[in-house]
């Protein structure tokens, strides 16, 4: 166990009192299918409500593109009695998220019910063109700031030619070809029992919730739409702007995805190298050897790594900013050297510190109760059923060096990349170069 | 080459010990004033190699005056070299002025860079 | 389960608070009160103070701390905001004694080299203040704090760099503010007994006793700041309100369309304004702020001023539940909600203005 050595000395005994019961996941699911999910968490100041359902821009096509976030926004963005209801908008599940005080739990799940129940009518009363405006106005804004942009153009390089690849709120073109009848019918299409879940998390009373949603509810039963396929291609995108200030570079492996048994080690190994900002005053004294690296030649101004997974697919890989436009080769070289090091030399500290950081991040995401609520509905979605995070910990604890060694061998080495960039990337090797620094030559 | 830091703990042994104090430190007092660089207008720090990366942060950490006082006295020490003078007894620097104002933030650098070495290679 | 207990000895009164929690995290918090932009005697010596916390401390150096810290996995950072500097860890919970004895070593035992004050601190304070300057709504809220409340409130958050201050100064600051009586600490996910346990033990109990005396704030009203500069536009209307009447204009900001309550329907959601109640310990800013470019704010903050000006008792009643939501939100370990929200009239009165961006097509205060 990691916790020994350097810091056990400093560590105190603690009493074992521990609160009685974690938090509770109960779960119903109704006659017509639907799925009620709730986490109870006493000590939450507010509780969410949302219906979700697994639609999400992967169910379109180019053509589309945009209906469903378009379909959840007339469903959502209103402020009604006391219950703000928003919308959460991803590449395979869309969802009506309605936040209430602990008292109005009930009241704000009738009124998800009742909008998923008569969701074209819904729809059809909401003021159309200026919702479509505001999601022309999203998308135009995911074009216009680029470290969204060259994700979102990471994801359509990656996955080209399959709807996953589409961007998520779909692009300004697009939106502006839809139409009330679009909407209608792509909410048709995928509402129906099997694909459609209700998540609560807050001072939620299970069973209470559930006879309220009942009564409220007409949703049909029906099978859970195909999720249409997608495959990664190793490819790149250059959207060169000499106008921007810096390079923004993004280079990604075809990653792990939610039901994939490689989904934490994927996380893990990302932690491995961890994100930086020079701006910070962590930033001299961070533990990844890449920071030290970037440091020393002022190369880097910050970068993330992540491993983001979609239901079946994913992407594993780095987001960078530089200033210092003729080295963005050099911090390439760097990072893909380190990715390097993930199947030949890491070392066991590494992954230990990996693993906490993983652990506290999972941990530290579910800090309110609509992230809470929306992990809920995305997981029973997209997997099937949710663990809870005891469970993730397990799993992640059971991670060792060599494991991470070996999922680097098989992902990470020598693996075709994806490579996405904006800004003034002039110093932005070709693919090749870049495609080569995924292994070396030691022998 | 040796750290400045097990230097250090060698003078403060050797320092600790009287009878290594009676017979070192007088032969070794002898030895810098027969070495010269006091009549070149220099200090003992002024000689150290500042080209390794704990050296040029230590310099980099040295407050204004200090800083200005060291380069000037390398400056004299070109200007002496070049011209192929020494500075009379008057302004040549003396013994009790030849402080080691260096010292301490070399020690810190390299206490530093110690403990960074330590730090990328813990065991778990 | 909120527990509540002043912890005293001889000599200080330090207050820790814990709450228990399901779930594997453990937020701990020190809010360390009067030491935020509003205090100290040059502008800017809070922020860079924030910059200075978990460096080298008598006990552990920076790089020490931030390794093993990394190495349990836990995050810190420290945040200023205009009443208290802010110190948050977040961290498994078997960690907790860990990050108490650290949270002690920052009060109580930070070094303040010097050349750290040039190395880290200086140089990551100019780069939050430069990021922090691009936005334009950022600046347009410091102004109307300028003016609304000129010395204490109306400081600048930031440090700015016009006013040289030394490491010295920062570290006489950090000796007035870092005193027991200003101190709070304050979890999320622990077992209260724990935690009183582990500060005993830390060094939080070697603060020197005492707490600074906060000074009177000075309210002014029917001041006007135009600014020119490039970029988004944005004019803000505000009005200096005491405590008592946080919870009126908390209900009108739920009427009209409030910032925490995102939504399109509201009046000022449908022009692209929004309005927000800042609440500090003795004073508040309520502020109706429309965004866009010159001429969409031209129009908007006229229309919103209307808005404002004619919100029916009616429409503040069915905003009762909203404002609550709302101060739900905004609640969290550091700052729990405890406004009592009431529907009555909210008047603006005698308001302050500021208009940043296009200013030659943006309207005067008395246009309105």
């Amino acid at each position: 166990m990691i916790r020994g050595s350097a810091v056990r000395s400093s560590l105190k005994v603690m009493t074992t009192r521990r609160l009685l019961s974690s938090a509770v996941s109960k779960f119903t699911t109704l006659s017509n299918g639907v799925t009620v999910a709730t986490e109870a968490n006493p000590a939450a100041s507010s509780s969410t409500v949302g219906v979700y359902f697994g639609a999400g821009s992967r169910s379109e096509h180019p053509y589309n593109n945009g209906v469903s976030a378009l379909a959840t926004n007339l469903l959502a963005g209103q402020l009604q009695d006391g219950i703000l209801l928003g919308s959460s908008n991803s590449k395979e599940v869309n969802g009506i998220v309605a936040q209430t005080t602990n008292d109005n739990v009930n009241a704000a799940g009738k009124l998800v019910a009742s909008i998923i129940s008569n969701a074209s009518e819904v729809a059809a009363k909401a003021d159309f063109q200026s919702v479509k405006n505001a999601l022309i106005a999203e998308a135009a804004a995911v074009e216009s700031t680029p470290q969204a942009k060259i994700l979102s153009h990471l994801d359509a390089s990656a996955f080209q030619g399959y709807s996953l690849g589409l961007p998520t709120l779909g692009t300004t073109e697009s939106i502006s070809g839809l139409e009330l009848d679009d909407v209608t019918r792509h909410l048709q299409r995928q509402i129906n029992g099997s694909n459609t879940v209700i998540a609560a998390s807050g001072k939620v009373d299970h069973d209470a919730l559930v006879d309220a949603i009942e009564s409220s509810l007409k949703v049909e039963a029906g099978l859970k739409p195909q999720v249409k396929p997608a495959t990664f291609l190793g490819s790149e995108v250059r959207m060169r702007d000499d106008t921007l200030p810096k390079a923004y570079v993004s280079i990604a492996v075809n990653g792990e995805g939610l039901n994939s048994p490689g989904y934490y080690l994927a996380k893990v190994a990302a932690a491995v190298f961890g994100s930086f900002d020079k701006n910070t005053t962590l930033a001299h004294y961070t533990s990844p050897k890449l920071a030290t690296i970037v440091q020393e030649y002022d190369i880097v101004d910050k970068y993330t790594h992540f491993s983001t997974s979609y239901s079946d697919a994913g992407l594993w890989g780095f987001s960078s900013e530089i200033s210092n436009i003729t080295r963005v080769d050099e911090f390439v070289h760097f990072a893909l050297k380190e990715w390097n090091r993930l199947s030949i030399s890491i070392s066991d500290a590494e992954v230990a510190r990996a693993k906490a950081q993983v652990k506290v991040a999972l941990a530290g995401e579910l800090n309110s109760t609509t992230a809470v609520a929306n992990d809920l509905g995305s997981k029973l979605l997209l997997v099937g059923h949710r663990n809870s995070l005891a469970d993730a910990f397990q799993k992640i604890d059971a991670i060792t060096t060599k494991d991470i060694k070996a999922w680097g061998q098989a992902k990470v080495w020598d693996n075709d990349i994806v490579v996405s960039g904006t800004g003034q990337i002039e110093a932005l090797m070709d693919y090749g170069r870049n495609r080569n620094e995924m292994a070396m030559m030691r022998w | 080459m040796a750290s400045i830091t097990s230097i250090v703990k060698t003078c403060d042994f050797i320092r600790s010990r009287p009878v290594l104090s009676r017979v070192l430190i007088p032969l070794s007092q002898l030895f810098t004033s027969f070495s010269g660089y006091r009549q070149m207008g220099l200090k003992y720090n002024d000689l150290l190699m500042e080209e390794t990366p704990v050296m040029q942060t230590a310099i980099r950490r040295l407050p204004e005056d200090l800083s200005y006082a060291r380069n000037y006295r390398i400056l004299t020490a070109h200007q002496l070299a070049l011209t192929h003078q020494l500075l009379p007894a008057d302004k040549a620097v003396k013994p009790e002025e030849d402080d080691h104002y260096l010292i301490p933030y070399i020690l810190e650098a390299e206490a530093e860079a110690f403990e960074k070495a330590e730090l990328d290679n813990i065991e778990v | 389960m909120l527990s509540r207990r002043a912890y005293s000895s001889a000599a200080s009164a330090l207050k820790v608070a814990a709450r228990d929690s399901a779930s594997e995290l453990t937020t701990l918090s020190v809010v360390v009160k009067n030491a935020g932009s509003k205090n100290g005697a040059k502008s800017g010596l809070s922020h860079l103070l924030s910059k200075y916390t978990f460096l080298n401390t008598q006990s552990k150096s920076a790089l020490r701390f931030a390794r093993e810290s990394e190495l349990l996995g836990g995050a810190f950072s420290s945040q200023v905001t205009r009443d208290a500097l802010i110190l948050n860890t977040q961290f498994l919970k078997a960690d907790l004694p860990y990050y108490v004895e650290a949270l002690g070593n920052v009060l109580a035992g930070t070094q303040f080299r010097p050349h750290e004050y040039v190395e880290v601190v200086l140089p990551a304070a100019r780069a939050e203040y430069q990021a922090a300057r691009l936005d334009n709504a950022y600046n347009a809220l410091e102004e109307l704090h300028a003016i609304s409340f000129r010395k204490g409130l109306g400081n600048p958050l930031l440090y700015d760099g016009t006013t040289p201050i030394s490491s010295e100064e920062v570290q006489q600051f950090a000796q007035e503010s870092f005193k027991s009586g200003n101190v709070s600490v304050l979890a999320d996910g622990a077992n209260s007994e724990d935690l009183l346990g582990f500060v005993q033990e830390s060094l939080l109990t070697q603060l020197p006793a005492g707490a600074s005396e906060s000074t009177p704030v000075e309210i002014f009203k029917g001041k006007e700041s135009r600014i020119r500069a490039s970029g988004q536009s944005v004019a803000l209307i505000g009005v200096p309100i005491k405590p008592a009447d946080f919870g009126k204009y908390e209900v009108l900001s739920a009427a009209i369309g409030s910032a925490i309550l995102p939504s399109a329907n509201t009046q000022l959601g449908k022009i692209g304004g929004a309005s927000q109640v800042y609440k500090y310990q003795d004073a508040g800013l309520f502020v109706v702020s429309v965004s866009g470019t010159g001429a969409q704010v031209a129009q908007g903050i006229k229309q919103a001023k209307k808005i404002v000006d004619s919100v029916a008792n009616s429409e503040l009643t069915n905003a009762v539940k909203s404002a609550e939501l709302a101060l739900a939100l905004q609640s969290s370990v550091v700052s729990p909600a405890d406004v009592k929200v009431e529907a009555a009239q909210a008047p603006l009165g005698d308001f302050n203005y500021v208009a940043i961006g296009d200013v030659d097509v943006l309207p005067y205060a008395s246009d309105l």
